[in-house]
């Protein structure tokens, strides 16, 4: 029955639990998940060897490594997840729907790991035809507001 | 018997030949909390199962890189949400119904399940909540239903205190509107 005062939506029996579960089914739960970490123990390798040899090795090989890397994410990365991040910011926008203010903005930002000092608004420029076609203005202006209110606060 | 401490598991999981014995403990202290976060998430128990066993997999393999930036408790639920999360985002792909779109099948599929035992009332508040999109109906359920502080709540959500008030706030106003509508 819902109660005549509107303003009070919890009433008794709303936060009661309405969802069950099998007889024993956290007892078992627990045995299957313990087997299965006990798998991954045994599937791990056997160390019996001495770190330091390796590491010297492999200090070797890590400059050049770092090299290539840097490489890769400048020549190729970067442009790719500069336009990955236009792309799931669309996403995003349409994803979002109404609910598109600072606090999904925020919570999605963080999620994705992008950072108020990633080149967005480069990457929103290069993209802002394609994402007009795909959105209306107000909504990548309400995002390109919070980016600059957030670096104004840093 | 007092509860074990989470400083205490992890020492010990970090103790050479303990680690199992410690995860042990943390699965007893800690499972059937995370299954229940989990399971208002995804409604159903086949769901909740597969989803929490991923989640201590997962928690398994990152527990020795843990370095306490965060409290245990926080570490874990932030696992157990985004697996939910993901896990629904998969649902969704395969039946290509965004998870945001009303599940206008929820209340039959609800009613059907041996596992929910709700009355009509509850029913109603469970398909007003899953009707909201996905953050809000995390920070509704971890606030109304886990009576979790808004502090805990930030640490886990990785959102500020004043934006999941506000999202808190959103919420309650659409399932008051969802609960009166006939």
């Amino acid at each position: 029955m819902i109660p005549e005062n509107n303003d009070k939506i919890f009433f008794e029996g709303a936060k009661e639990n309405p969802f069950l579960v099998p007889s024993g089914y956290f007892a078992e739960s627990r045995a299957q998940i313990m087997e299965k970490i006990a798998k991954e123990v045994d599937a791990q390798p056997v160390k019996g060897y001495s770190l330091r040899p390796r590491l010297l090795w492999v200090s070797g090989i890590a400059a050049s490594l770092l090299i290539g890397l840097l490489l890769f994410q400048n020549l190729i990365y970067k442009p790719y997840r500069d336009t990955k991040i236009a792309q799931e910011l669309n996403w995003f926008i349409n994803y979002a729907g109404s609910d598109l203010n600072e606090v999904t903005l925020a919570s999605y930002f963080a999620e994705k790991g992008i950072s108020l000092d990633d080149p967005l608004d480069e990457t929103l420029d290069i993209e802002r035809s394609s994402l007009l076609e795909m959105t209306d203005y107000d909504e990548l202006f309400i995002i390109e507001e919070w980016i600059n209110i957030e670096k104004q606060k840093k | 018997m007092d509860e074990i401490s989470d400083h205490q598991i992890l020492t010990l999981f970090r103790r050479k030949g303990e680690a199992e014995k410690a995860f042990g403990m943390l699965l007893d202290k800690y499972q059937e909390r995370t299954y229940w976060h989990i399971r208002k998430i995804v409604l159903h128990h086949e769901d909740a199962n597969d989803v929490l066993q991923n989640t201590y997999i997962k928690i398994w393999k990152g527990l020795k890189g843990f370095r306490g930036d965060s409290e245990l408790f926080t570490w874990l639920y932030r696992i157990a949400t985004n697996e939910a999360l993901s896990f629904l985002k998969q649902k969704s792909n395969k039946t290509g119904r965004n998870i945001e779109d009303p599940d206008m099948t929820l209340s039959n599929r609800l009613l059907a399940d041996d596992y929910f035992d709700g009355d009509v009332i509850q029913l109603k508040l469970q398909i007003a909540v899953s009707q909201l999109p996905y953050k809000q109906r995390l920070v509704f359920q971890m606030k109304y239903f886990e009576n979790m502080k808004y502090e805990k709540m930030s640490a886990i959500l990785d959102t500020s205190v004043g934006a999941l008030k506000a999202s808190y706030h959103h919420a309650v106003k659409k399932i008051k509107a969802g609960l009166t509508e006939d």
